[in-house]
């Protein structure tokens, strides 16, 4: 199901129009992208978890030229599901 | 753990950005969860633009070891729900870090640097740990229960304060190059700490007869932990310090070590207060007190300081790495300098005493009153040039006290013999009085650099080696976040642009 298909699913569930639910579903993420941080985490009922895990600065090491690299530290969006939600995937 | 938001604030947010109403804002993020479900089932897989991917992944059967047992089984095949955010959702919300860019590492540049940066900052959290636990036992007795639990693992929390120090040596010795200025100072802080608890401890006496005992243990102090500071004699030290007291130091020695593991720099503010609280408690005023003797504090530290730091220098400079600020040394005189500040409190309630007393009887004992006469403007006149100049000479610290001890002795007798019991009674209500006179003195005197230090964050902060933006915004602000703050302060190209010797500005 690619990016067209959900919305469309979307805007037959919802009865909105598709340009509509687009929308929406853009300004979804982008609250989630803005709502959570280090300290906070969305917890859907029945779907999952989401929070934003910081990793920490490491050195790299390139495999091939053996050179060292200093990474930066980042902040990253992971989802942890439901065991709901996995048991209807199986 | 992590503050959970619900669907329901997101969707709230939402109906408020989009302008819709609430029930349809609900309804589409519910269907948006459920669209995806549905998907997942059919396909396997949605992509949803702007947010990110879920993906079915399938897993093969494997064989795995239970750890604890040894016992080989089997995981049976099963699907894997994975999730890859967009990378515009990857960027907004890696927004707070999108200044950072990865760096080339020379090969000469030493990872030494920051493992010694690292130890250093563990070691001052180590320290600040253990006056938070102060702290701790001060505000609320329930707590030490689970202080001391928490602080099973190391190795600091055992009973006998001799071997602590013994213990914390060892723990020093195998970093090879750092150990070797912190072996020497690291022991003194804990002897320091234990011959600080003792004038602490004996001052909860009845105040006149307290008063020689506690002049002469806290001159004894004094003398024990300069002779310290040349790095000696610091199995006497300990020895005065327990026999001086035996059962008492030895408990709160424990307690104060255990190490309880918060530890940011506000909180050594609250634990200094505290800590210096704890002396006042028994004058049983400790929360009107808290204020007033923090003030003080900072500039009587002097001379043990200063010794300290030479220490330091001294050392230091031998192997090499010379770190300017040098905030350790400082934080161990807490109790030194809050035993100080007892003595001088001391010292004040004789002079209160002498005055007091004149104005109730001055005609029936002209003699003593004379004396008094003498006593009296001598006390001030002793206090007074210890806070303005911040290098005393250690002995004269120990002046005050001495006569403050010289005083009491013909305090005492007074009451006694001229049968008037009021001064003596109404003095253990009066010191609210008495202990606010110094506050006025001591607050408009330049702040030392402890103050900078602990209690609030300085200004600017001088760049060290091995130092980074988000390391300095951890030590001033506790969180790597105010890097960003840090670097749009000092209109910083990038994270990476600082120098050593650089000063940065701390907003």
């Amino acid at each position: 199901m690619n990016n067209k298909d959900f919305i469309n699913a979307l805007a037959s569930r919802t009865g909105l129009t598709a340009k509509d639910s687009q929308k929406l579903a853009t300004a979804f993420a982008e609250s989630i992208a803005d709502k959570l941080d280090d300290e906070s985490q969305l917890a859907v009922q029945g779907f999952g978890v989401f929070e934003v895990k910081k990793k920490m600065e490491r050195v790299v090491v390139n495999p091939k030229l053996k050179t060292r690299r200093l990474n930066p530290p980042k902040l990253v969006l992971a989802f942890k599901p439901s065991t709901i939600l996995k048991e209807k995937m199986q | 753990m992590k503050k959970k938001l619900l669907l329901q604030d997101f969707s709230d947010y939402l109906a408020k950005s989009e302008g819709i109403s609430k029930r349809d804002a609900d309804s589409f993020v519910r269907s948006f969860f459920e669209v995806i479900e549905r998907g997942l089932l059919e396909d396997k897989f949605v992509k949803i633009k702007g947010f990110g991917t879920f993906k079915l992944v399938s897993v093969s059967e494997r064989e795995s070891v239970n750890i604890n047992t040894g016992e080989r089984f089997k995981i049976s095949e099963h699907t894997k729900i994975s999730f890859t955010p967009d990378t515009t959702m990857k960027d907004l919300v890696n927004r707070p870090f999108a200044h950072f860019e990865a760096v080339d590492l020379n090969d000469d540049t030493d990872m030494k640097e920051f493992e010694i940066v690292d130890e250093e900052m563990q070691e001052e959290e180590e320290e600040e740990a253990e006056e938070v636990a102060e702290a701790n036992e001060d505000n609320a007795t329930d707590d030490t229960a689970s202080a001391t639990s928490a602080s099973g693992p190391t190795p600091e929390s055992t009973t006998e304060p001799t071997a602590s120090i013994q213990a914390e040596q060892p723990i020093a010795s195998p970093n090879d190059q750092i150990a070797a200025p912190s072996n020497p100072t690291s022991p003194n802080t804990s002897s320091e700490e234990e011959s600080a608890t003792v004038p602490h401890t004996t001052e909860p006496m009845p105040i006149v007869s307290a008063q020689p005992d506690s002049s002469q243990a806290s001159t004894e102090a004094t003398e024990a932990s300069s002779a310290q500071s040349e790095s000696k004699a610091q199995p006497e030290a300990s020895q005065s310090g327990s026999s001086a007291q035996p059962s008492t130091p030895s408990e709160e020695q424990e307690e104060d070590l255990s190490a309880h593991p918060a530890s940011q720099s506000e909180q050594a503010q609250q634990s200094a207060s505290s800590s210096t609280a704890t002396g006042k408690k028994k004058q049983s005023q400790p929360s009107a007190d808290e204020e007033i003797v923090v003030t003080p504090t900072q500039p009587i530290i002097t001379p043990k300081e200063t010794d300290c730091q030479q220490h330091e220098s001294h050392s230091s400079a031998t192997v090499g790495y010379t770190y300017t600020e040098a905030p350790m040394p400082r934080k161990r005189n807490w109790w030194k300098t809050s035993a100080i500040i007892l003595g001088i409190i001391l010292l004040m309630l004789g002079s209160y005493f002498a005055g007091y007393f004149r104005i109730f009887c001055p005609c029936s004992l002209p003699i003593i009153g004379n004396t008094w006469d003498a006593n009296a403007p001598a006390a001030p006149a002793v206090e007074k040039p210890l806070p303005p100049t911040p290098s005393v000479q250690p002995t004269d610290s120990i002046q005050p006290k001495r006569a403050d001890s010289a005083q009491h002795p013909t305090a005492s007798p007074e009451p006694q013999s001229t049968a008037q019991p009021a001064p003596s009674q109404s003095a253990p209500s009066q010191p609210a009085q008495v202990v606010e006179k110094p506050q006025p003195a001591p607050t408009p005197k330049p702040t030392t650099p402890k103050t900078a230090q602990e209690n609030a964050r300085p200004a600017t902060h001088r760049v060290k080696m091995g130092d980074n933006v988000y390391r300095i915004a951890r030590r001033y602000y506790g969180s790597d976040q105010y890097a960003q703050k840090i670097i749009e302060a000092n209109h910083l190209k990038d994270a990476n642009t600082i120098t050593v010797g650089m000063d940065l500005k701390l907003p």
